[in-house]
């Protein structure tokens, strides 16, 4: 699934926010226009009504209109006319000013005592489209001064309101169970924020204990079973000594002797995976691989030559990788081991390191699992029923835990696993 | 030879002590860290075997006392705790060497052997089993006064043998002894049995006898004769 990009909440806060306000000044606007239109459209057809009238009046008593400014009566021949009202805004030139004013005019037929005139009235629009473009032209600063506002007002909230929130955030951040973790609070008069930090801590405090509880669990247990464990296996060791019981039940005594040993070293190596799940590895550096992984190979190429299995390795001396000296070991000596154990005879494996990357390869005849089972835990291939199965699955815990990639191919007839240098 | 075995397990502790016993030493035995101090102050002792979970303290007090006392004593931490840090610490404040819980008694005696074998640093440093003869000061084996051309491996197998000569090295014993494996174990019997088959016949080309003997399937076993 493809992962949603994140953004801080107030960007999206004030993004929305102005996204609101075009839409309400788009609205506010167009009803304002509207408005004026309406406005200039009442006011302009008051005056033509009010002229309409004084002039109807002055004909009916036969008085000259001449003093009518802005109107012109002209007399028609006799006919049918329509009672037609045609409104028109033109551009008249003003002499006086030495510009072209708007105007709208107005042409209409009346009939006066059974004559018919044509009206024609003009009246000066301009001072209300100038009122028209200064309601458009207010809109636009204030709009944008409201904008300003808003990005500033998000900036304040996250420079100020949302700093407990992002104190809270970071102390959230450093958090690793097990590592004493001290809670640094912080004043907040925001509930929502003391609630969170609240509970937060509550949660911090539930974890640590229930990790100790775990912690002190496993290591009591792992503690308390090895002294049993060992009296077992030497009383059993005497009975491997006494001719007399191994002449009768030898192969009793083989079973007890074996299966403590499994107990013994299953609870050894499940102590160790959870010391490395509980991140008890803590001393980080970065390590240079090329003479740990020449050190794993000069010590296993004598048991690998007993399967006469050669061992190659072609390194890179920049091969570094930021880990815990101790589980480094563990992931080398693991992975060689488990290439000797799946290695067929008279066959090679190859150990290679770049400046990211370091292979090991062996080869064998079979695929035997599925590559999905290979780090489960008491996954074990069908040749290998004595061990324990947790080898590549404490292998792939310390690859997570670290930011290594491990990956398992089966290509020509050969295991390889890659391990990649993420970041760490 | 004395020996002191400071354990708190009384099981553990009376095999230990049987089994030491019955190797030609002289053994002592105390449950606490207080006891401890009061006889290793006192007696010489050749190796103390000393747990590091003891009920009054841990066992790397006795340590320190020792080191500041100027006690010249072996010393071998036994500790069920596995975790580097007890054994990088122990070895730190002086000790020769460690086992782990739980550890195979050859490997115990092997180890004692070992450390005694290590303090003994003037004369003549030989371990002999019928005709094999050991030089440990130059990790060498002789039959018959020839030099066997033995690996790194099969001279610690071999040695580990003649420590343990008369008694049955199981192979999960030897396993550990030459690989260390507290981590998820291959299976390593294949390569046992081939390195005693090369140890064998390392020791036949040179005309030596044949003393190593397989036992019930379950180890290996040199015979003194």
């Amino acid at each position: 699934m493809k992962s949603l990009r994140s953004s801080k909440l107030l960007i999206k806060i004030a993004v929305l926010f102005l996204f609101f306000i075009v839409i309400a000044f788009s609205i506010s606007a167009t009803v304002l226009i509207l408005k004026t239109d309406h406005y200039i459209n009442k006011s302009v057809e008051r005056s033509f009504i009010h002229k309409h009238e004084r002039i109807v009046e002055q004909l009916e008593k036969g008085q000259d209109i001449e003093f009518f400014k802005e109107a012109k009566i002209i007399k028609l021949n006799k006919g049918d006319y329509k009672n037609s009202i045609i409104d028109k805004d033109t551009l008249i030139y003003n002499e006086t000013l030495g510009v072209d004013n708007l105007h709208r005019l107005r042409k209409q037929v009346i009939q006066v005592n059974g004559i018919s005139y044509l009206l024609i009235l003009k009246k000066n629009i301009e001072d209300f489209t100038n009122l028209k473009a200064d309601v458009i032209s207010t809109l636009i600063p204030v709009f944008i001064v409201l904008s300003i506002v808003i990005v500033v007002f998000s900036v304040f909230l996250s420079r100020y309101l949302f700093r407990p929130f992002n104190h809270i955030l970071m102390q959230m951040k450093r958090f690793r169970v097990g590592e004493n973790f001290s809670y640094e609070s912080v004043k907040t008069t925001t509930s929502e924020f003391a609630t969170l930090q609240l509970l937060y801590q509550g949660m911090v405090q539930r974890a640590e204990e229930d990790y100790q509880r775990l912690k002190e669990y496993t290591e009591n247990m792992s503690h308390e079973f090895q002294t049993p464990l060992a009296i077992i296996r030497n009383k059993t060791e005497n009975l491997i000594a006494d001719e007399e019981v191994m002449e009768n039940h030898a192969q009793s005594v083989k079973a007890v002797y074996d299966e403590v040993n499994h107990l013994s070293k299953l609870s050894n190596t499940l102590k160790l995976l959870t010391k490395i799940e509980n991140n008890e590895f803590i001393n980080k550096k970065t390590i240079y691989t090329k003479p740990v992984i020449e050190d794993h190979v000069e010590k296993l190429r004598e048991l690998a030559g007993l399967k006469s299995v050669k061992m190659v390795a072609n390194l890179d001396g920049d091969h570094a990788i930021n880990i815990d000296a101790f589980l480094l070991e563990i992931v080398f000596k693991n992975l060689m081991r488990n290439a000797i154990l799946y290695a067929t005879s008279n066959s090679t494996i190859e150990i290679t390191s770049t400046a990211d990357t370091f292979k090991i390869s062996n080869h064998s005849d079979t695929s035997e699992q599925k590559p999905s089972d290979l780090f489960r835990r008491f996954s074990k291939g069908k040749s290998n029923q004595s061990s324990l199965g947790l080898g590549l699955a404490i292998v792939k815990k310390i690859c997570d835990l670290n930011g290594l990639l491990i990956e398992y191919k089966y290509i020509n007839s050969r295991h390889c696993f890659v391990i990649t240098s993420g970041n760490n | 030879m004395k020996l002191l075995i400071v354990e708190d397990n009384l099981l553990l502790a009376e095999d230990m002590q049987t089994f030491l016993q019955e190797s030609g030493f002289i053994v002592e035995h105390t449950i606490n860290l207080t006891e401890a101090c009061e006889k290793a102050f006192v007696y010489d002792y050749e190796v103390i075997i000393l747990d590091l979970g003891l009920p009054d303290g841990n066992g790397l007090e006795l340590l320190s006392e020792l080191k500041k006392r100027r006690i010249n004593a072996g010393v071998l931490i036994v500790t069920a705790k596995d975790s580097i840090d007890d054994k990088v610490k122990g070895l730190e404040f002086g000790a020769d060497d460690y086992v782990t819980k739980p550890f195979h008694k050859a490997e115990l005696l092997a180890r004692v052997k070992s450390i005694i074998r290590r303090r003994n640093f003037d004369g003549n440093n030989f371990v002999e089993v019928n005709d094999l003869k050991a030089d440990l000061n130059t990790s060498q084996i002789l039959v018959n006064d020839q030099p066997l051309d033995l690996t790194k491996k099969e001279y610690d197998l071999l040695l580990y043998f003649m420590y343990n000569k008369n008694r049955i090295l199981t192979k999960e014993s030897i396993a550990e002894h030459l690989w260390g494996d507290d981590i998820d174990q291959v299976d390593s019997f294949d390569f046992i049995y081939n390195h005693v088959k090369n140890v064998r016949k390392k020791i036949a080309k040179v005309d030596g006898m044949n003393s190593i003997r397989s036992v019930y399937g379950m180890g290996y076993k040199l015979f003194e004769l």
